[in-house]
C-alpha cells in the first residue's frame, strides 16, 4: 500500500467516524428540522465532530509519518499524479453540483442551520467520494 | 479497435540479475506499488517511463511492452 493510500484510507475513515455521525444525527434524528440561527447548540455539536476530525487527522498524519519517513518524503509519482487527477476532478463535479443546489436553491426554500447543514453534508459527500476513489484506483486502476 | 497491453517486465526482471521491483521503480522514479501495477496491467506508465523502462534493461520498448488484439 502507497504512502498516499494509506493518507487516503486515514481521511476516508476518520470523515466517516465524525462528520458521519453529525450528518446521521442532523438527518435522521433532528430529521432536517430548521433551527434558525444562531443555534449554540447545532454550533457546538457540530464543532465537536470537526475538532474530533482534525485531531485525529493530525494524530494520523503523525504516525503516518514516523512510522513510514521515507515513504512520507517521498515525492508523488506519475501513477500518484494520474489518481489524484482522476479523484480531484470527480470530487470537484460534485462539489459544484453542491454549490448550486446549496447557495443557489436551497435561500428559496430554507434557512439557517439547513443551509449550513447542506453545505457540511455537499462537503462531505464530495471529499468522501474524492477518497474513495482514490482508495478505489490504488486498488483496482485499469490501463 | 479493442485491446490490450501486455509486458515482460517481471521475465526481464528476473533475467536481469532478479532486480527487485524496488529497484526498477528508483531507476526510473516510481514507486515500488507503481511497478506492481504496471506489471500486473492494472496501470499503463508514461510513454517516458516505458522508455526508461527499456533503457533499464538495454533492450528496445516493443520487447518490453505488446499490443495484444482481442
Amino acid at each position: 500500500m502507497t504512502y498516499r493510500e494509506k493518507v487516503a484510507w486515514l481521511m476516508f475513515s476518520s470523515m466517516a467516524v465524525t462528520l458521519g455521525p453529525y450528518l446521521i444525527y442532523v438527518y435522521v434524528i433532528q430529521n432536517g428540522q430548521p433551527i434558525p440561527l444562531p443555534g449554540i447548540g447545532q454550533l457546538k455539536l457540530y464543532a465537536t465532530a470537526a475538532v474530533s476530525w482534525a485531531v485525529i487527522i493530525g494524530t494520523g498524519h503523525l504516525f503516518l509519518r514516523l512510522k513510514f519517513p521515507s515513504e512520507a518524503r517521498a515525492p508523488a509519482d506519475e501513477r500518484d499524479h494520474e489518481i489524484e487527477r482522476r479523484s480531484f476532478r470527480i470530487g470537484y463535479s460534485i462539489l459544484i453540483i453542491g454549490v448550486i443546489v446549496v447557495g443557489i436553491f436551497m435561500p428559496f426554500y430554507s434557512v439557517g442551520w439547513s443551509i449550513i447543514n447542506g453545505a457540511i453534508f455537499m462537503i462531505a459527500v464530495a471529499e468522501f467520494v474524492r477518497y474513495l476513489t482514490i482508495v478505489h484506483s490504488y486498488r483496482k486502476q485499469r490501463p | 479497435m479493442a485491446g490490450a497491453i501486455k509486458n515482460q517486465i517481471k521475465l526481464l526482471r528476473f533475467q536481469n540479475g532478479e532486480m527487485s521491483q524496488t529497484e526498477l521503480g528508483q531507476r526510473i522514479g516510481v514507486t515500488r506499488q507503481t511497478i506492481a501495477a504496471i506489471e500486473a496491467g492494472k496501470y499503463s506508465p508514461t510513454l517516458e517511463s516505458a522508455f526508461r523502462i527499456a533503457d533499464v534493461f538495454g533492450v528496445k520498448l516493443d520487447d518490453v511492452f505488446q499490443w495484444v488484439k482481442n
